[in-house]
């Protein structure tokens, strides 16, 4: 067996190659260090760029955040800087509303769907959330992340349409002056800065926060400033306002009656050009009072340490004049209970005195004439009393005889009428009786004369010729019924005349119930106004009743009858409608030396004892609404009662009723 | 009248009003009412639908392209927050600007560079200029899409493609592309540039390689399984800080990967093609990169430069400038990966960086711009993608 040793060239080269390679293993790994070093290098830049750059923006924020003192344009400039620079999708400011005790949003950007941050805009954290439990205790943030499992936290995610944010309190006061939210939506999460608790994530928001709170602080504490400097300038030029312009004097002395200060108001009031003249004028003001005990009084009050309120006092002006004015006045005391000074407010009231004055005058003047007055009154008032009676009584008396005027009216124009039918009727009546008796006349004797050529025509037969003409005659004459014609024309006539003459009479009778032919009082048969008054109202009677006339031999009365034709009738038409079924009227007539008495009675259901003083009253009826006005017995009595004449009433119920009505025969 | 072209920003947080103010300062800018096309790029943060209807409505619903971004780039702004917003309204009778989009094209990327060229073909003509491809960088592998795309546009010369991956702030779970109403995710919006007009163009990564070359043993398609016959994450792990694997975003900036660029481009380029691990499989220990790559290909670990990122923007400037010579560019689009932004260097540095390649390129050139999650960009004439690298198109 051959062992082949290497030669030292072979080793050489061997070593070499050995060395080489474990050269090429050495530069490998420095390679791959280097690798890893340049990576790590190219990363930590990326980093310290981003961080470089935050700084840098925040520089900038801060130097625009501390330009202005306007809080909403230090909240815009940060969500830039949140949206741009930090990288957060969304972001809120809250700011408390006092009314509504909580947290409503005060900006707002990140979100570019119009209903998204339209709901968003309209939140309110409520003071007493849950949420804001943990800031308010001092915790320095909330976190929400995409993993965050608290309930309180998990409930805003929806509201602030978050899946993931941050909640800032703003300020260090014990309740935040603002709240600063910002976050990501789930959908655009991956292209922005992840909310993650990272001490290196959470350091951007923390510088942010810092410089934020302090600006805030700053804005709120200045805003506080400004606004307490510019209330004290307020009030500082109100109450000047008020002093210099009031129209009360106000004033300020030593317990002893020096002026320390008083206003125009003050210096007008008792006379003086201006305030720096009653001050240098006036070493005390107890010179001023007419009565040194006057302010004795108010002095004893005040030493009391009671306020002084509406003292009526009389002061000297500077012409010498006297002026009444209401002093009010307030004592300062010093540690030691003595005065310092006295502020006092004084108003003129000379006028008032003057008003309170004359009132009282008037006043006196007043109450004598109110008792004269009075006393006058009750006699006038007693007098009214009886005028107002008999107006009343006039007014209804009146009222009545307007209605029976209306009516009287009414049963005028229907007479005026009627008679002026009849007297159109008359005449054509006149010449048509006329007519009827000349054509009776003339009827007659063409019958007779029609018969006697019959007669002679019929001694005519024995010739042939003439035989057939008579034939034919005798035939015409039977086919148009001329033997008929001639008996019937007879009774034609003679009922033609009899229709006429009841035409006749009718409108005779109309004529004379009207009377409007006659002047109104004439002397007339009373028993020819009865009949043809029962002939024109016939049609209402003959239903039910069976009229029986008694008239005696009366002499004429001097009277209207058409007037009384309407007493009549009114009578007789209520008679007609007492009568139920079947009944009978009878009209009487009879007279003395002095009266015509006129009597109508009923079989009908007769009239009530408590209705019989009533039923001549104006508008007092029995019967159904709508069938009589209540005022013809009311006119029939007034008509009676014109002719100096009366009407009598008997009536038992059941049995019927008498009208009786008398007529004076000559009016006196 | 030519091109006028406008650019405005807004970081407002409020998406209605950040589209609005933007679009407003654009058309301001452009001294235009409405103009005839529109790109946007905006973070992220926004509700992208309320965003861009804020903006289709302020430019008078005229077509819009633009993606998410880490952050966005203006003339007045670099910003990489979730809230910014940059729009440029373009205005012009000489360039004409068509869009199009596809939709869908997670682990579709082949299928989704011919659907995008079907619907590209008809704007497609012998003057157009360029196309701007802007996608899901979180859904897209470039290689596949480029393979279809290319093989199915009808376009006699190779179309130069320009763009970025959209990005969604290391949030990695949707990033969206805007194709005139639409707001999509997993999706492409394209821009097809024609007319009179130019494109000038820079592109550079500024990283170097650290080590030794390691070489891939496994893998398939954009996903590399093994490094030197080990699990890649098992290979990569030791460059990583103990939080990798809940920080792989960020951690995979800090490693990236460098392939020796290709033959064919090498000359027009630099000496690594470099890309991100845009995400891991911890039980299978893979990673997953943004255009494909083939068993045994040679990979480096690259860590970005400073100076070499400085030094690479102003090549960029050099790049464009020799194009243009005398001509001033209309407008210009940068697409800037994020891992050159504040990942990187400091927040004063990179606005400084980038004011300054603005200033060596033109004064007052109307500029947008977006940190991708990828960028694209042409080397020598072949359309190539990009990580940790600003491409900056110039057009003139």
């Amino acid at each position: 067996m051959t062992i082949n040793y290497p030669t030292n060239d072979d080793s050489q080269e061997t070593g070499e190659i050995t060395a080489l390679k474990l050269e090429k293993d050495t530069l490998t790994q420095q390679v791959k260090r280097l690798i890893k070093a340049e990576g790590n290098l190219y990363k930590y830049q990326e980093e310290l760029d981003a961080q470089l750059k935050e700084y840098k923006d925040l520089y900038e924020l801060s130097r625009k955040i501390y330009a202005t003192l306007d809080i909403r344009r230090i909240f815009e400039h940060t969500i830039q800087y949140v949206i741009n620079n930090l990288e957060y999708e969304r972001v809120l400011f809250f700011q408390p509303e006092e009314d509504l005790g909580g947290y409503t949003v005060c900006a707002i950007d990140g979100y570019y769907d119009g209903q998204e941050k339209d709901n968003v805009a309209g939140l309110t954290i409520f003071q007493d959330d849950p949420l804001l439990l943990p800031l308010l205790a001092g915790r320095e943030y909330l976190i929400c992340k995409t993993d965050s499992d608290d309930k309180d936290v998990q409930e805003y995610r929806a509201r602030f349409l978050m899946s993931e944010y941050l909640i800032y309190p703003l300020g260090s006061r014990e309740r935040p002056l603002a709240l600063l939210v910002v976050g990501n939506s789930p959908e655009n999460a991956e292209f922005h800065r992840r909310v993650s608790d990272d001490e290196t994530a959470l350091l951007g928001m923390g510088n942010l926060v810092g410089l934020l709170s302090s600006a805030v602080e700053n804005h709120f504490l200045y805003a506080d400033r400004k606004n307490a400097l510019e209330h004290e300038r307020l009030a500082e030029e109100k109450y000047r306002g008020i002093f210099e312009n009031a129209l009360e004097g106000i004033l300020q002395t030593t317990p002893e009656g020096r002026f320390l200060s008083c206003n125009p108001a003050t210096a007008a009031i008792l006379g003086y050009s201006s305030p720096a003249e009653l001050i240098e004028s006036i070493p005390t003001i107890a010179q001023l009072y007419v009565s040194p005990q006057r302010r004795q009084e108010m002095y004893a009050l005040l030493r009391k340490k009671r306020d002084v309120k509406n003292f009526e006092v009389e002061m000297y002006r500077k012409d010498g004049g006297k002026q009444w004015v209401l002093v009010s006045t307030r004592p300062i005391f010093n540690e030691m209970d003595e005065i310092i000074y006295v502020d006092g407010i004084i108003q003129d009231i000379s006028e008032r005195k003057r008003a309170e004055d004359a009132i009282q005058e008037l006043n006196e003047e007043l109450e004598q004439r109110v008792i004269d007055r009075t006393k006058e009154l009750v006699a006038t008032n007693l007098d009214l009393r009886d005028v107002t009676s008999q107006l009343e009584s006039a007014y209804s008396e009146l009222k009545a005889t307007q209605s029976r005027m209306l009516q009287q009216e009414k049963m005028a124009s229907i007479g005026q009428l009627a008679a002026g039918v009849a007297h159109e009727i008359n005449n054509p009546m006149g010449f048509i009786i006329s007519n009827l008796n000349s054509l009776k006349k003339y009827i007659d004797k063409v019958t007779g004369f029609i018969k006697i050529q019959s007669e002679s025509v019929e001694r005519l037969s024995g010739n042939g010729v003439i035989h057939d003409i008579l034939k034919d005659l005798n035939e015409q004459k039977k086919s148009l019924k001329i033997d008929y014609i001639l008996g019937d024309l007879d009774n034609l006539i003679k009922e033609s005349l009899d229709g006429a003459e009841r035409v006749k009479k009718i409108v005779q009778e109309l004529k004379s119930f009207s009377r409007l032919d006659e002047s109104d009082i004439k002397m007339a048969d009373i028993n020819e106004g009865l009949e043809s008054t029962i002939n024109i109202i016939w049609n209402e009677l003959k239903y039910n009743t069976t009229v029986k006339k008694e008239y005696g031999n009366i002499p004429q009365a001097n009277c209207n009858l058409g007037q009384l034709n309407q007493v009549f009738m009114n009578i007789l038409v209520n008679a007609a409608h007492a009568i139920e079924s079947q009944g009978e009227i009878t009209v009487r007539t009879s007279s003395d030396e002095d009266n015509i008495y006129i009597s109508i009675s009923d079989t009908g259901t007769g009239i009530p004892a408590d209705k019989l003083n009533r039923i001549f009253e104006p508008f007092y009826t029995t019967k159904e609404v709508g069938k009589g006005t209540g005022l013809g017995l009311s006119i029939a009595y007034d008509i009676v009662k014109k002719h100096n004449g009366e009407i009598r009433l008997e009536s038992e119920v059941g049995k019927g009723t008498t009208f009786t009505i008398i007529v004076p025969i000559s009016q006196g | 009248m030519g091109t006028s072209a406008g650019v405005g920003y807004s970081v407002n947080r409020n998406p209605a009003q950040a589209g609005k103010e933007a679009a407003l300062k654009a058309l301001e800018q452009a001294g235009i009412e409405k103009p005839d096309f529109v790109f946007v790029f905006a973070t992220v943060g926004y509700n992208q639908r309320v965003l861009i209807d804020a903006i289709r409505e302020t430019t008078s619903g005229a077509p819009l392209s633009g993606c998410s971004g880490e952050g966005i780039i203006t003339r007045e702004t670099v910003s990489e927050t979730n809230f910014g917003v940059a729009v440029m309204t373009i205005s012009s009778d000489e360039l004409r600007f068509n869009n199009a989009c596809v939709k869908e094209i997670k682990g579709e990327a082949g299928s989704a560079g011919e659907q995008l060229a079907i619907e590209i073909n008809p704007f497609l003509s012998p003057d157009s200029i360029a196309c701007f491809i802007l996608a899901d960088g979180l859904a897209f592998n470039f290689d596949p899409f480029l393979a279809t795309f290319e093989k199915s546009i009808r376009h006699a010369n190779p179309l130069p493609i320009f763009g970025g991956l959209a990005a969604d702030n290391w949030a990695s779970q949707k990033t969206y592309q805007y194709h005139d109403n639409e707001v999509l995710s997993e999706g492409i919006s394209c821009v097809v540039m024609s007319g009179k007009g130019d494109i000038a163009w820079g592109v550079n990564h500024g990283c170097i390689p650290v080590g030794t070359k390691r070489i891939v043993t496994r893998s398939k398609g954009n996903i590399i399984y093994e490094i030197d016959g080990i699990p890649a994450l098992e290979a990569l792990k030791d460059y990583f800080d103990e939080d990798w694997k809940s920080e792989w975003n960020k951690t995979a900036l800090n490693l990236c990967l460098g392939f020796k660029t290709p033959e064919h481009i090498r000359e027009g380029y630099e000496e690594y093609i470099i890309r991100y691990m845009m995400a891991k499989n911890d039980q299978e220990g893979y990673v997953t990169i943004q255009s494909d790559v083939l068993e045994g290909t040679e990979l480096w670990i690259v860590r970005r430069d400073k100076e070499l990122i400085k030094n690479g923007l102003q090549s960029i400037s050099h790049q464009i400038k020799d194009q243009t010579g005398a001509r001033r560019p209309k407008f210009i689009l940068q697409f800037e990966c994020v891992g050159r932004g504040k990942v990187v260097f400091r927040e004063g540095d990179k606005i400084d960086l980038i004011r300054s390649l603005q200033n060596d390129i033109g004064e007052e050139i109307p500029w947008i711009g977006c940190y991708t999650y990828g960028e694209i960009g042409p080397i020598s004439n072949y359309n190539c993608f990009h990580n940790f690298t600003s491409v900056v198109t110039a057009v003139y």
